[in-house]
């Protein structure tokens, strides 16, 4: 095979092999990669725990997790190369596999990019989920010559992350659970086993219920984070940006609950706004101004003598009148989002949504402050956090701008007891937010972490907003200049490149890890765009529905057989936010893969070896790891690399980051982690130590969506709305909710369970078989109530239909689901794949019943919408 | 002498289910057999409705019935006070089962694999058990007999398991028991089970 056994340079520095030990690394049944230790005896895994020395675990753990150990015996794993034999490709077409040797499927693979390589790089692809080694998609597409390297389907969030990375400086968020007293979860299960950080998380909201801390569960469905609140408000899905401006305008117009000090100092609430929608700016130098109540007079914004912002009022400077952008902000939600008009939007009743304001606003105790490691900080312990229930709409950035004000205004952001950014200041000072354009929050994680790319983990960089140019990238991001991140967007610039104005035919797609014919809402849609493509090089440990579409599968390493690129837990999105340590952690190989197994990592290194690629290869790992800074560590320009090797080279990388060393104890239970220390407190709580502004206002949009609008019609793609490039946060409604409801009466809408991920946990037969005896978890949920109108009983066998699909399912009745929604439990269900013997048939395809056209596209963030409007009724009814 | 028992707060625990799975790993159980588990109830009305989670195991009964019908002596106290069943002794008559008042024994006819015709490295602690026995929670003896937490607690993230001494009035358990008034579960059935809960 060509590389050094993993096993042998397990241990990184020493290399014996015990009969019987507990070997360090880290999980990936799911994307949050917590400690683990996996006992290997006699050359097999026998046991799975929570590393109890790694705070990412403490000993802890997930079903999930210990359920990996039966995949990797699954009798049913690829272990041989695979090559298609019939042509026609389809969603239950049999691909026709014969086994072929590694050799030859080397040369098929190799000779096939390098005709690619050769015609237009560019019509590579790469679709990838492996967290850890977004790397190796990044570097090797960087060495081949593709933007194509950040195209997967995991539709987490644009709206989502892009919001948390404008407002807190990071991609992910997590509620201050050390100290929270009033937690809010919109459509998300933070401390039930589905979010983030989950071990922790469940931890610490465990904590938070014994101190007696409220939780409030505003979902569709009464999962299990709204089983365990101290109250459930059910909503109908793809409202709550309407409720969180209901709120707002509570909060601001009828209650005056807000943190003026922080509005003042922290966002650009007192920023003076003309009668344009822009800010007025300082002639000269540019600047947006504020005005200052003491001097009477307009200063710029970073002026460091203003005696008090306004917030409010209007004012005239140099004969222009303007207004703050708060007042805009605070007669908007009061013009439009009237307690009874939410009320009817969200069918939440009006006295709910003003007692959930109230409180809300009331718990964050807005003036107190407490001590940290001697500095004074403000004290806010009232948050409200949300996920892909909020963000899978079409009114993505919106809504989840909206729900990110009810924090803002409390200033709670970055605080203790609010709501946290994963890290947005990095170990040791290595990145930092910081005030960018106009004053508003930045980041240079980008420029910082990966040098030479505009992507970190896949996700762009979202301010300053970026050019806008006639598109290059598959997933369209020349014309999307301030969202982070674009998934699914892939499938219809691939299905039709025309369309899109991309200048070539996307041909060949190198595909791993994600399963986007289950996980991209429009299951047909994917079907049709995997059609388009000539050849597709598939890795897996099972067929799975899209590796049906493959045209060669090789067999993919278990991820306690392989290392991955080094931290799995990067702190710019995956450690615990607030305080604590900074620690890395490994993934390094338990046991040999099968004989003719390998980790996709090493294989991606051979290819680009065999294209002659080896130099340039080398040379964009080093700019997409950041070894390229520490001479004694950057990969040398010709040599072939094992994947443990550049793995210990990056552990030493940040060990010499944090001034630490890596010995032979380190990664083993002497010294699971590489621990770097605790955070100081700058670290921890960022905002309130930092000058960088947190928007109430969007005003880059304006000019943003002019520029759109002049690419797109230049390029004569004049069906690219730009309707949503709007400074103030709005609610619209998802195109499901404009259709008559006469027919399709009801909303589809889904929520997770702990014991499922992505799409890989519903074959795994332990998962499986504590799911199917659950009484909600695979079942569709209805409401007594619409049950009963129906003359639908429990345990009916119903077909549920969509303007898109039908799907064929068993009924629970439940008290716990909203009476205008039809439920599902429990994530990716419904799969076909014929190698999947225990998820076969299980459960509904959700994602088959959505539309997936461009309508339901939001062009400001890239979201596809999840709403679909739906009917149910009894088999044969 | 010590006496080994556990606390469950039912207030902190999500349903997660984590603890099923440890017990699952711990133990090898075979298809559709779980030492322990976690139920799932809902009552009430929408909008209000309540969902319950309930973790049930062997609650190692301090007068187990199970026990007192057991003819062959499978069923037993151990050294450490626990409720065990013998392999070698049980003649699968399933008396136990149907004197015991818990959802906690389940009776094992034939032995079944998770990949029907591929036992995998884990099946071979299934097979240190026989077919025709009645199986259940041993409160991870070995791993007790070791110093460690049975599988379950020492998995459950919430922490909402506590294990320790009921007789020492210090322990957490103790504590636990006295001042959220511990319950147990069907006490007119006079067993005086090692499991409490707390709500
Ligand atoms: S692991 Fe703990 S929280 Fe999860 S279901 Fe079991 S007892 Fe409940
Ligand atoms: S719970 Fe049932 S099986 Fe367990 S000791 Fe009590 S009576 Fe016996
Ligand atoms: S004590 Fe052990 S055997 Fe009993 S339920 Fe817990 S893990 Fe299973």
């Amino acid at each position: 095979m060509g590389e050094v056994s993993p096993v042998d340079e397990r241990r990184l520095h020493t290399g014996a092999q015990p009969d019987d030990e507990w070997v360090v690394t880290s999980c990936n049944a799911c994307f949050n990669i917590c400690a683990i230790r996996v006992r290997r005896k006699d050359g097999k895994v026998v046991d799975v725990k929570g590393d109890p020395d790694v705070a990412s675990s403490k000993g802890k753990l997930c079903g999930k997790s210990k359920a990996r150990i039966v995949d990797l015996y699954n009798p049913n794993r690829v272990l041989r190369p695979l090559k298609r034999t019939n042509p026609e490709k389809g969603i239950g077409v049999d691909p026709g596999w014969v086994e072929i040797g590694w050799d030859e499927a080397m040369d098929l693979v190799v000779d096939r990019l390098r005709k690619v390589l050769e015609e237009d790089p560019r019509k590579l692809v790469i679709n990838t989920f492996d967290l850890c080694n977004f790397h190796i998609a990044q570097a090797f597409a960087a060495a081949f010559g593709t933007p194509n390297d950040q195209f997967y389907t995991v539709t987490c969030g644009n709206g989502l992350h892009t919001i948390f990375y404008l407002t807190l400086g990071a991609i992910n968020s997590e509620i201050d659970l050390d100290c929270c007293q009033h937690m809010i979860l919109c459509g998300s299960q933070l401390g039930h086993g589905v979010n983030n950080n989950p071990l922790e998380g469940i931890a610490g909201m465990a904590d938070a219920r014994r101190r007696g801390a409220k939780l409030v569960v505003i979902d569709p469905i009464c999962g299990h984070a709204g089983a365990k609140a101290d109250e459930w408000v059910p909503i109908l899905p793809g409202t709550d940006g309407a409720l969180a401006l209901g709120m707002l305008n509570v909060l601001l117009n009828d209650l005056g609950i807000y943190d003026a000090d922080f509005l003042k100092h922290k966002t650009n609430a007192p920023y003076l706004v003309g009668a344009d929608g822009r800010y007025v700016r300082e002639e000269g130098t540019g600047k947006p101004q504020v005005w200052d109540a003491g001097a009477g007079a307009p200063r710029p914004h970073d002026a460091h003598d203003v005696v008090d912002y306004a917030l409010e009022g209007t004012f005239e400077v140099g004969g222009v009148e303007c207004r703050t952008a708060f007042d805009i902000l605070k007669e908007h939600v009061r013009e439009n989002f009237s307690l009874e008009k939410v009320s009817e939007i969200t069918t939440v009743p009006a006295e709910t949504i003003h007692r959930l304001a109230k409180e809300f606003g009331e718990a964050a105790r807005i003036g107190e402050t407490v001590e940290i490691d001697g500095v004074t900080l403000p004290f806010r312990p009232a948050a409200i956090e949300w996920k892909r229930g909020i963000s899978h709409h079409k009114n993505s950035w919106h809504s989840c701008f909206s729900l990110m004000l009810l924090n803002t205004v409390l200033g709670n952001l970055n605080a203790p007891g609010g709501i946290l950014g994963t890290n947005p200041n990095g170990p040791f000072g290595y990145w930092n937010m910081f005030a960018g354009r106009d004053g508003m929050l930045t980041t240079d994680q980008h420029s910082k972490l990966f040098i030479g790319f505009d992507s970190f983990a896949c996700f762009i960089s979202p301010y300053p907003p970026r050019e806008v140019k006639p598109p290059e990238n598959v997933n369209l991001r020349e014309l999307f200049p301030v969202t982070g991140f674009l998934p699914t967007i892939p499938v219809f610039s691939i299905a039709d490149p025309e369309k899109f104005r991309i200048p070539y035919e996307p041909e060949v797609m190198i595909t791993c890890r994600t399963n986007p014919m289950i996980s991209n809402p429009g299951t047909g849609a994917v079907a049709e765009m995997l059609k388009k493509l000539d050849f597709i090089i598939g890795f897996g440990i099972k067929i799975d529905e899209t590796l049906e579409f493959a045209d060669i599968v090789l067999p993919e390493a278990h991820d306690f057989e392989r290392y991955w690129f080094f931290p799995p837990n990067a702190p710019a999105g995956f450690q615990k936010p607030g305080q604590g340590d900074w620690y890395y952690q490994i993934v390094q190989p338990v046991v040999e893969p099968p004989p003719e197994v390998r980790s996709w990592i090493d294989v991606m290194m051979e290819v680009a070896e065999r294209l002659g690629l080896q130099e340039k290869f080398n040379d964009t790992m080093n700019m997409a790891t950041g070894l390229l800074f520490l001479d004694h560590l950057k990969l040398e320009p010709e040599k072939r690399y094992t994947t443990g090797e550049i793995c210990l080279r990056l552990a030493e990388m940040f060990a010499f980051i944090g001034e630490r060393e890596i010995t032979s104890d380190t990664f083993t239970e002497k010294e699971p982690a590489l621990n770097l220390g605790p955070k100081s407190v700058e670290e921890a709580y960022a905002n309130p130590l930092n000058d960088a502004r947190a928007p109430v206002y969007m005003e880059h949009l304006i000019d943003v969506g002019e520029q759109v609008k002049e690419v797109t019609r230049e390029l004569g793609m004049d069906f690219w709305d730009v309707s949503s490039y709007n400074p103030l946060p709005n609610w619209t409604p998802c195109p499901a909710f404009e259709e008559d409801g006469e027919e399709y009466d009801l909303f589809l809408t889904s929520s997770r369970l702990a014991l499922h991920t992505h799409s890989i946990s519903a074959d795994n037969p332990w998962v499986n078989d504590i799911c199917v005896r659950n009484p909600l978890d695979y079942n569709i949920l209805l409401n007594s109530e619409t049950a009963a109108r129906k003359g639908i009983e429990d345990g009916d066998t119903v077909c549920v239909e969509s303007r898109t699909g039908k799907v064929k399912g068993t009924v629970r009745v439940t008290e716990c689901v909203h009476p205008g929604v039809v439920g599902t439990l429990g994530g990716h269900l419904g799969q076909w794949a014929a190698h999947k013997e225990i998820a076969r048939g299980k459960g509904i395809c959700h994602n088959s019943l959505i539309a997936f056209d461009w309508d339901m596209v939001e062009t400001v963030s890239g979201q596809s919408d999840s709403c679909a409007r739906v009917r149910i009724y009894k088999e044969g009814g | 002498m010590a006496r080994y028992g556990m606390v469950i707060d039912l207030k902190l625990c999500i349903g997660c289910n984590a603890c099923t799975m440890a017990c699952k790993a711990e133990h090898g159980t075979q298809p559709g057999v779980f030492f322990g588990r976690v139920l799932e109830k809902e009552w009430g009305k929408y909008p209000k409705p309540t969902r319950l989670f309930m973790p049930v195991l062997c609650y190692h009964c301090s007068d187990p019935l199970c026990v007192a019908v057991c003819p062959t002596g499978a069923s037993h106290v151990s050294e450490e006070g626990l409720v065990l069943i013998d392999y070698d002794k049980c003649a699968g008559c399933r008396a136990c089962i149907a004197n015991c008042p818990y959802p906690s024994r389940t009776y094992v006819s034939k032995r079944r694999y998770y990949f029907p015709d591929t036992p995998i490295p884990y099946d071979k602690r299934e097979l240190l058990r026989h077919e025709g026995v009645v199986q259940k929670c041993d409160f991870c003896v070995e791993r007790l007999r070791q110093g460690e937490q049975p599988a379950c607690v020492e998995t459950c993230p919430t922490s909402c398991r506590v294990f320790g001494d009921l007789e020492d009035p210090e322990s957490e358990v103790s504590v636990l028991i006295r001042e959220r008034e511990g319950f147990q579960l069907y006490p007119e059935k006079r067993t005086d089970p090692s499991v409490y809960y707390v709500r």
